[in-house]
Formats: C-alpha cells, structure tokens, sequence
C-alpha cells in the first residue's frame, strides 16, 4: 500500500477546504477512475453520476475523512461501492444510454485498427479474449495490469479475502493464457534488444 | 539483500513473474532500483530471459487491452455539475479571499504579463491528460521541466535548491519519501543541497551518480553529449558510475569531489577523470579573506593559506620555496592568475593533476 507524504499533505490541505487542492485531487484522479467505472458498469449516466457523488461526498465531509489510506486507493474503494450502490437502487430508473455504448464501442474499434499498426495482431486477439471474461476478472485484471493496486489492495477494495483474489486471477490469466503464448513469442523478437 | 531476493525468483516462471508485486511494478512503474535489480538478476541468471522477458511482454498488454476507453468530455462535464453544486467557482473565489495571497495574486499577475500564462497553465494541462500509463507514476513522481530561455530556480521538498539550465528536467519521488533524496537530471543544473545527515541527496545523471549530504554543486548531463560533468562549488561530494549503485559500497568505486574539483565522466569509455573548475571560488566569506595580505612572507605561508580559502590541495617542497619572500594577497584576481604570479616571481610551473595542484621549483638565491 503506497501512502505518500505528499498525499498525506494534499488530504491535510483538502481537509482545510482549499479548492485548489480539490480540483487538483479530481483532475488527478478523474480520468482513471472513469476508466474504472467503465469496467464495472457500461451505464454512463450512473457513471458519472457516481463519480459526481463520490466527489461531491468528499468535499461534503472532508472534516470527518480518515487519514490512513491512500487517496487514490480511497477514491477507487469508494467509487466501487458507490457503483454498486447505485445499481441496486436505479435498477428501474436508470436506463443504459445506447446510442453512447454503440459510438464508445466504434471509438473502440478506430483505436484498435490505429494500434494494429504499430502492434502485434495478438494484442488485438487479447482484447477479444478480455471481452470474454466476467467483468470481475476484466475488474480484477484492470486493477492489477493497469490500475497498479497490488493483491492486497484490490482485495480490500472488492471485499474479497487475499487467497480469493490470487484465485481469481490465477484463472483469469490462466484462460487468457493461450493468447499471451502467441503475443509473448512474436513480441519477443522486439525486445531482444531492450536490455 | 538483493542477492536473496535475486535467488527467490531463480525458479519463476513466466506466469509467477506476472503475478509478482515487485515484478509488475518495475514493469508498469520502473524506477532506478528495480531497474538495477532486474538488470542484475538477468546478468546472474541469463536462463531466466526468456521467462522475464515474456512476463514483460504480457503485463505491458494486460495493463493496455484492460485500460478501455472513454468519452473524453466526461471529466469536464462532471467537474461542471460539482462546481455548481459545490457553489462558486472553485479556481478563483477562494484563491483571492486569502489576504496574504493578495501579494503572490499581484506577483502572479506580473509573471502572466510577461507572457509566462503558457508555462503556469502547462502542468494543468499534463494532469488533465493524465489517464495515459504514466498516470502512476505521475502520482508518485513530481517532474520538473524548465523549457525557458534563461537559467530558473526551484525549490525542492527539503528546501535544497537547485536552478534549471533552459531544457533540462529532473524527476524525483514527491516529497522526496523514502530513505534517501534522490533525484534523476538531464540537461544541466545547479544544486544547493540542504544538510541533512540521515538522508543522502543522490542526483542520478545518466551514467553517473553523484552522492552529498549537503553542499552546492553543478551536474552536465545532456543527452547528446558524450560527457557527464560534476563541478563542486562548496563541501564534498561523492560521485560514482550507476552501474555500481546496487554494489555494497558504491562510493569506494567512485571519487569523492572537494570544493572546486570537477569530475568529467566519459559515456563512451565509462572512465572519470578529476580536475579543477575552470575559476575556483574562494570558500571563505570576503572579509575573512582580507586577512589574507602577506608583506614579504614566505611562499609556503602564502601556498598554505590558497590551500585554506580554496580547500584544494596544493602539493609542493616546503624547504624549497622557505627562502622565497614574496608580497601579495589573497582578493581580487583568480586562482590560477595567483598562481601565475607567484610561479612567475619564483621561476616555479605548476600544473593541475587529478583535481590538485603540483608546484614545481628550485630554490631561491
């Protein structure tokens, strides 16, 4: 778990209500937690509704926040929580926004044939063997591979115990194995000379 | 330590590397001693390549095929809706309410109208942007990157100071957390390092690693240059190759640099060659040094006192030059033009081997 000095000054700061740090924290942190909150739930709406009153709550209560975890790691537990909460609730109320999926999905599609071309086809097949796993193992690889959370921290995060979420994500990679057998043996070649 | 640690992943194979902690982060988030350890661990176990090298592969694509994409107005909108339900607008009421940042607003001002706006919003705009791979990182490092026209001061977390030449940059840990302060540089800087015993200031320029506790000094490391140059202006500095910065006692491989010594280190040949700054400064404050007037007084007392006010060593016979009397003092012109004088008066030479002084002469009639 990293809790940085800095962080710990940045809460100290925010605590104190300086705008100034609040829109830093939210300029840090937004990109990457909608990120994540895309891997939870394709509902865009409930998304940023989430992500509104993630921050919205933090500056609400700031006075009363903990110190002992990490900002980053805070924002992405609560997020999580916030999510779920949120789906539970809006089950009815709440409908996916379509269009928005079907034009996020083409986006998806533009940026993948830009990278074919400087990457390996094999990514490309990764991606698809992502798309075939549950959203708690895309959540899980996500958090893992390009989130950085160690297992201990996305275990506190899902509430899962550390043994479960080693579990998980054992079998995660192990189904994405074949397609990492074909990307590590052609990607090889091109870092042969990295060292 | 890392030995141990080496030895523990003698076995792994590619699926247990990405799964390891340390693994992964030296893959998504590298610093300068993971780097070393992997590097070494490879030199150690050259079996293991191929196992690390595939665990790399496939954690750079896991981290890129699950990153996913996103409506880019989002974080805008969202940011919107919050200022209004926050209130007022969040960057500038409460910044001017603040009495005593009445004179930083006006001083800020200045600096806008010098056209400085582009630089002061620039850093805005990186943490905007910030959903790239280097998102950790930049939540862990602070980089610095002067892109001016002229030379410009910072303060660093310890208070130590240092002054950006225009297009260098340096990168270190926020708040210089951890057990040391150590920062990487490219380009060219100038660092008044602040005392602190317990917390080595450590300034990694590409090859080369330049270690003090507190001291002022100058570190050269352009990429396109062949040459690494540390210039000491006061106290003492350690100075040694990267390649040796995982060994148990790194400084023994390297120099240690006095005041106005410089170190030149060759990328090429990998050696370090010591010598003097082209002006030494005198380590004395200017009214100490007009003590330093000498009426027909030998030249030893008159070597020994340079060797006080400069801290560098000047190496010669004291018998020969005891019945050589000379006048002079130690302000107003250069080192080396002192020098010149004395040697002349005395019909000596002296030259400059590995950062001293050597005075060669006869004695005089």
């Amino acid at each position: 778990m990293q809790i940085t000095t800095s962080d710990h000054s940045l809460w100290e700061f925010f605590k104190k209500g300086d705008r100034e740090t609040f829109a830093f924290i939210y300029n840090q942190y937004a990109d990457e937690l909608l990120r994540y909150g895309y891997h939870i739930t394709s509902n865009r709406q409930l998304i940023k509704d989430s992500i509104q009153d993630l921050f919205l709550n933090l500056w609400n209560n700031k006075e009363k926040l903990s110190e002992t975890d990490s900002i980053r790691f805070y924002l992405f537990r609560s997020l999580r929580n916030r999510i779920l909460r949120n789906i539970e609730n809006h089950k009815e109320t709440v409908l996916p926004d379509m269009a928005f999926y079907t034009r996020l999905a083409e986006e998806s599609i533009e940026d993948t044939l830009i990278e074919t071309e400087r990457e390996s086809q094999n990514v490309l097949a990764l991606k698809k063997a992502m798309e075939q796993l549950s959203r708690r193992q895309q959540e899980i690889i996500q958090l893992r591979y390009y989130h950085n959370f160690n297992n201990e921290e996305i275990a506190r995060m899902m509430q899962l115990s550390n043994q479960s979420v080693r579990n998980l994500l054992s079998r995660s990679l192990a189904q994405l194995r074949v397609h990492f057998e074909l990307a590590g043996w052609l990607s090889l070649i091109l870092f042969v000379c990295w060292l | 330590m890392s030995l141990i640690m080496q030895q523990q992943y003698r076995t792994f194979l590619t699926e247990d590397f990405i799964q390891d902690d340390y693994f992964i982060q030296w893959v998504n988030n590298p610093d300068i001693d993971s780097s070393l350890f992997w590097k070494a661990f490879l030199a150690n176990y050259p079996e293991q390549r191929e196992a690390v090298f595939r665990a790399r592969v496939i954690v750079i694509n896991l981290g890129k095929v699950s990153k996913g994409n996103i409506p880019p107005q989002d974080k805008d909108e969202i940011w919107d809706n919050l200022l209004k339900q926050i209130g007022t607008d969040a960057r500038t009421t409460v910044f001017w309410s603040q009495p005593w940042l009445k004179v930083a607003a006006a001083a800020c001002l200045l600096l806008l109208a010098g056209g400085l706006l582009w630089q002061l919003r620039a850093p805005s705009a990186d943490a905007v942007s910030s959903s790239s791979p280097e998102a950790v990182a930049t939540t862990l490092f602070e980089t610095i990157r002067h892109e001016g026209n002229a030379p410009r001061h910072y303060q660093l977390p310890d208070q130590s100071k240092v002054t950006l030449q225009p297009g260098s940059s340096i990168r270190f840990v926020r708040n210089f957390d951890g057990p040391v302060r150590e920062l990487s540089l490219s380009g060219e800087a100038f660092f008044e390092v602040t005392r602190n015993v317990d917390k080595p200031f450590i300034v990694i320029a590409s090859q080369l690693v330049t270690k003090v506790l507190g001291t002022s000094f100058s570190v050269k490391a352009w990429e396109d240059s062949q040459d690494i140059t540390v210039e000491v202006k006061t106290g003492k500095v350690n100075v040694f190759a990267a390649g040796d910065k995982d060994t148990p006692d790194p400084e023994t491989k390297g120099m240690i640099l006095r005041p106005n010594q410089k170190v030149n280190y060759s990328k090429q040949d990998e050696k370090m060659t010591r010598s003097l700054v082209r002006d030494p400064k005198p380590q004395l404050i200017p009214a100490e040094m007009e003590a330093f007037v000498f009426q027909e007084a030998p030249v030893p007392t008159i070597l020994e006192a340079m060797k006080e006010v400069y801290q560098i060593e000047i190496v010669y016979d004291k018998e020969t030059f005891e019945g050589c009397l000379l006048n002079t003092s130690l302000t107003n012109e250069t080192l080396f033009q002192k020098l010149d004088v004395i040697c002349e008066a005395i019909n000596a030479t002296y030259k400059v081997v590995d950062g001293e002084i050597i005075i060669n002469g006869k004695k005089c009639s």
